[in-house]
C-alpha cells in the first residue's frame, strides 16, 4: 500500500489516550461489506471512519508460516468454535477481514437461492436480473476471471466427477499475476489477491476515509430510534486484550459490516430494539465435512492455487427446499491445518503425517437454511458479551452430512485414491479402501454425532436477516435496520439463509447495492441540511 | 441425532472402557464444578510463560512425547529443545485465544494438575512426572473415544495445542516431506 494511504491509518494499539472522531458515516468492519460500502461511500464525497478489530497487516507480513497467520489473522487461532465445540469455524480478523485470507473463489449468487430470497423471504430487488449489473460491478472492480488451472489436488475433483459424468467446473477468482503459490488463506505475500486490503479500502483512504485498526466496536449508543456514536475499545498487539484506551466515533449514519456472529453480537451488546426477537437468529455456516485422499501420486496439497476446481452435482440434489444439498471443492493442506484434522495421536498420527504430500481433501459445504428442519444456529452473549453461537446438529443435517462423505469419496476413489479419511474422529488411521466399506461404516463405527463427526466452516451467514417483514428480519432490502432509522448492516449476516456457494462475491455486489443507495440517501440530506 | 450411535460404547479395551466411563461421569461433574474448587495449593512460581503455571508445564512435559510419539526428534538435548518448544508454542497460542477460550483452557490444565481430578478424570494416578507413557497413552485413548462431549472436546483441545505447535516448527517439516514456503524473487 503506497505510503500516502498509511497516513490515513491508525493503530488504536498505539494510543495513550481516549480520542473522539467525527464523521458522516462510521463503518464497522472492513471485510467484503465494510471494505465496499467504504470506497463507495467515500467516492461520494463522505467524510468515513472505519472500525476494525484486527490488525493492519499487509503484504510485508504475509510470511506463508501457517502458526503466525492464523494467531495474527482469524478469530481464536483459526479455531472458532460453536457452543458445543460440534463445529469449527474459520474468519478473519484482521484489515480486510476474511478477504485477506479467504481463497479467492468468486461465485455469483445460485439463482435458486435469490429466487428463494425472493418469494419465501420476502426480499425486494433481488431477483437474478436485478442483481447482476453489481455483480458485473464488483467482477470488473476485482479482477474476478475463471483460473485455468488446476493443481493436482484440484484435478482430483476434475477427473474424479469427469469420470463419473458428474458437472464439473473451473473457479472464477479474484486476483491479478496470480503466481500459483498456494498461500491465499495466510494473506496474499504478493499482493495478486485483489482483497479489500488492496482495492476498496486504499482507496476509501486515498478519498480521506480513516481506518483505525486494533479497535473492537463494544457498543452503540442509542438514543431513541438512532444510533448516535460508537464506543471502542483499543485492543494489544495480540488483538484480545484492551488495552485501556477508548475510542467513540460520532456520526449521523453507522454501518455494522462485521460479519456474521459479530454484527448480531454487536446489536446485542448494545440493547438494540429487536421487537420480535429475530437477532441473531437463523445464523448459517455452510457446514462444512472433508474426507481426505491418500493417492498414489505425489499432491503436495500445500502448493498451487486452493481452490480451482467445483462440482455442484449435489447442490440442489432433492430441489431447493428439500434434503440437504452440498457444493463439492477442495482444500489447501499445510502442515498444521494437516494434522489437528486428523484426530488421532502417537505414532498412528506420526506415520499418518507422512503421507501429507500424497493427501488431498475434498470438502463439501452443505447449504443450510432452506429447509423447516434447518434453522441454523443462535448468537447469544457469553458473560463478558463476546458472542457465543449455538448451533445444533439435527437428524436433518446428518443426512446431508453422511451423503457428502460418501460422494466425496466416491468421487476420490473414482480419481484413483487408495485410501480415503473421512473428517472424523473415530476414522481409523488406515482409513478405508472402498465406498462400501465407509457405506457400512457411516452410522455405525463413524458415529454421526458433535465432536466426533468433525465439521468446519469458512463462511458465517444470517443473523440479521433482511426481509421487507420487521415479523421476520432485521432489516430491510437495502440493509437498513427496521428500527434504526440511521443504522445499516452490510455484510453476510444480513442473508437469510445460507448462499449455496463462497459467499464472497455476493457480499461483495450486496454492498456495492446497498452502500450506493445509501450513498444517495447521505447525500441527499446533507444537500436538504 | 442417533440415539444409537451416540450410546454405543467406543474404544476396545474393555476394563479402560468401564474405568473411563466412571471417570466421565465423575469428569463431566467435575469439569463443571472445577472453577468452585479451591486452586492447588501451588507454591509462589515464576515461569517464563504467559499463560502456562509451573504445574502446567510438568503435566505437558509428559504428555508432549505421547502424542508427538514417532514424530519428535528421538533423543538427547534435540528431543529437549523440541519439547520446550511445543511448551512455547501452546502458550503464546493461548495468548492469542480470547478470555472466555483461556478459561476454559485453564479449567483444563486445573483439573489436570490436582491430584484427586486428576486420577478422576484422566484415569491418572501418580504424579505426572511418575506416569508411565502406557498410563498417558491410556488416559488420551480413554478421552477421545469417550461417550461424554466434554472429555472428546478436551481431547481434540489438547490434540490441536501440542501438535499445532509442533507441526507449525520448521524442524517438523522434513519427516512429513514438506518443503516449507516457496521463495518469492
Amino acid at each position: 500500500m503506497a505510503q500516502s494511504v498509511d497516513s490515513q491509518v491508525l493503530h488504536a494499539d498505539r494510543l495513550d489516550r481516549n480520542r473522539t472522531f467525527e464523521a458522516n458515516v462510521v463503518v464497522i468492519g472492513t471485510g467484503a461489506g465494510g471494505g465496499v460500502t467504504a470506497e463507495i461511500l467515500a467516492s461520494a464525497g463522505l467524510e468515513v471512519v472505519m472500525l476494525e478489530e484486527g490488525g493492519y497487516y499487509t503484504r510485508k507480513d504475509f510470511r506463508m508460516r501457517e502458526g503466525e497467520a492464523y494467531t495474527r489473522l482469524y478469530y481464536n487461532v483459526g479455531a472458532r468454535k460453536t457452543r458445543d465445540k460440534g463445529i469449527t469455524i474459520l474468519q478473519g480478523r484482521t484489515v480486510g477481514g476474511s478477504t485477506t485470507v479467504n481463497w479467492t473463489s468468486c461465485f455469483r449468487a445460485p439463482p435458486e437461492t435469490l429466487a428463494h430470497w425472493t418469494e419465501v423471504h420476502g426480499l425486494e430487488g433481488w431477483s437474478e436480473a436485478e442483481m447482476a449489473p453489481w455483480f458485473e460491478r464488483m467482477e470488473k472492480r476485482l479482477g474476478v476471471e475463471t483460473w485455468p488451472i488446476r493443481n493436482p489436488s484440484n484435478d482430483t475433483l476434475h477427473r474424479g466427477a469427469k469420470k463419473l459424468g458428474w458437472h464439473v467446473a473451473q473457479i472464477p477468482r479474484n486476483v491479478k499475476a496470480c503466481r500459483n503459490l498456494g498461500y491465499c488463506g495466510m494473506g496474499c505475500p504478493v499482493d495478486a489477491k485483489q482483497s479489500m486490503l488492496v482495492t476498496t479500502i486504499p482507496a476509501a483512504l486515498a478519498r480521506g476515509a480513516l481506518l483505525i485498526a486494533s479497535a473492537r466496536a463494544e457498543r452503540l449508543e442509542i438514543k431513541g430510534d438512532r444510533v448516535t456514536a460508537v464506543e471502542a475499545v483499543a485492543l494489544e498487539a495480540n488483538h484480545v486484550d484492551p488495552t485501556g484506551v477508548r475510542i467513540r466515533v460520532e456520526a449521523p449514519y453507522v454501518v455494522l459490516a462485521g460479519g456474521g456472529i459479530n454484527s448480531p453480537a454487536l446489536l446485542l451488546r448494545s440493547g438494540a430494539p429487536d421487537p420480535h426477537a429475530r437477532l441473531g437468529k437463523r445464523t448459517f455456516l455452510h457446514v462444512t465435512n472433508a474426507s481426505t485422499a491418500l493417492m498414489p501420486e505425489r499432491i503436495e496439497p500445500f502448493y498451487g492455487a486452493p481452490q480451482s476446481a467445483y462440482s455442484n452435482q449435489f447442490l440442489f440434489r432433492d430441489g431447493v427446499a428439500g434434503r440437504l444439498g452440498y457444493k463439492l471443492e477442495i482444500a489447501p493442506l499445510h502442515p498444521v491445518t494437516a494434522a489437528v484434522g486428523v484426530l488421532a495421536f502417537g505414532r498412528e498420527h506420526a506415520a499418518l503425517m507422512q503421507q501429507l504430500p500424497h493427501m488431498s481433501p475434498a470438502i463439501a459445504l452443505l447449504r443450510d437454511g432452506f429447509h423447516p428442519d434447518s434453522p441454523g444456529g443462535t448468537v447469544t452473549l457469553a458473560d463478558d458479551g463476546s458472542p457465543v453461537l449455538d448451533y445444533p446438529l439435527n437428524d436433518y443435517l446428518w443426512e446431508g452430512v453422511r451423503h457428502a462423505y460418501l460422494s466425496m469419496a466416491e468421487f476420490q476413489f473414482a480419481a484413483g485414491a487408495t485410501r480415503v479419511l473421512p473428517s472424523h474422529m473415530d476414522t481409523p488411521a488406515t482409513g478405508y479402501r472402498s465406498l462400501s466399506a465407509l457405506d457400512r461404516a457411516l452410522g455405525t463405527e463413524l458415529a454421526l454425532a458433535p465432536v466426533r463427526a468433525q465439521l468446519y466452516s469458512a463462511h458465517v451467514m444470517g443473523g440479521c436477516a433482511m426481509g421487507e417483514d420487521p415479523r421476520t428480519s432485521v432489516v430491510n432490502s437495502e440493509g437498513r435496520h427496521h428500527q434504526l432509522t440511521n443504522a445499516w448492516v452490510i455484510d453476510g449476516s444480513t442473508f437469510p439463509t445460507s448462499l449455496g456457494a463462497n459467499p464472497s462475491l455476493t457480499i461483495y455486489a450486496m454492498a456495492a447495492r446497498q452502500a450506493s443507495a445509501l450513498a444517495q440517501t447521505v447525500a441527499g440530506r446533507k444537500r436538504a441540511g | 441425532m442417533n440415539r444409537v450411535a451416540l450410546f454405543r460404547s467406543h474404544g476396545p479395551p474393555a476394563a479402560a472402557r468401564r474405568r473411563f466411563l466412571r471417570a466421565g461421569i465423575a469428569g463431566s461433574a467435575l469439569l463443571l464444578l472445577g472453577r468452585r474448587l479451591p486452586a492447588a495449593a501451588a507454591p509462589a512460581e515464576t515461569t517464563d510463560y504467559l499463560h502456562l503455571t509451573a504445574a502446567d508445564a510438568g503435566m505437558l512435559r509428559r504428555i508432549v512425547p505421547v502424542m508427538l510419539e514417532g514424530a519428535l526428534p528421538a533423543g538427547g538435548a534435540e528431543r529437549r529443545h523440541a519439547i520446550d518448544e511445543v511448551l512455547g508454542g501452546i502458550d503464546s497460542t493461548i495468548d492469542s485465544q480470547p478470555p472466555v477460550v483461556r478459561r476454559e483452557i485453564r479449567d483444563l490444565f486445573d483439573l489436570l494438575t490436582r491430584s484427586i481430578t486428576r486420577a478422576l478424570v484422566a484415569g491418572i494416578w501418580t504424579s505426572w512426572d511418575r506416569a508411565s507413557d502406557e498410563d498417558v497413552r491410556e488416559f488420551l485413548a480413554g478421552w477421545r473415544t469417550s461417550r461424554f462431549v466434554l472429555l472428546r472436546s478436551a481431547f481434540v483441545g489438547l490434540n490441536n495445542l501440542i501438535l499445532g505447535a509442533w507441526y507449525d516448527n520448521p524442524r517438523s517439516w522434513a519427516r512429513i516431506g514438506y518443503g516449507g514456503p516457496p521463495r518469492i524473487a
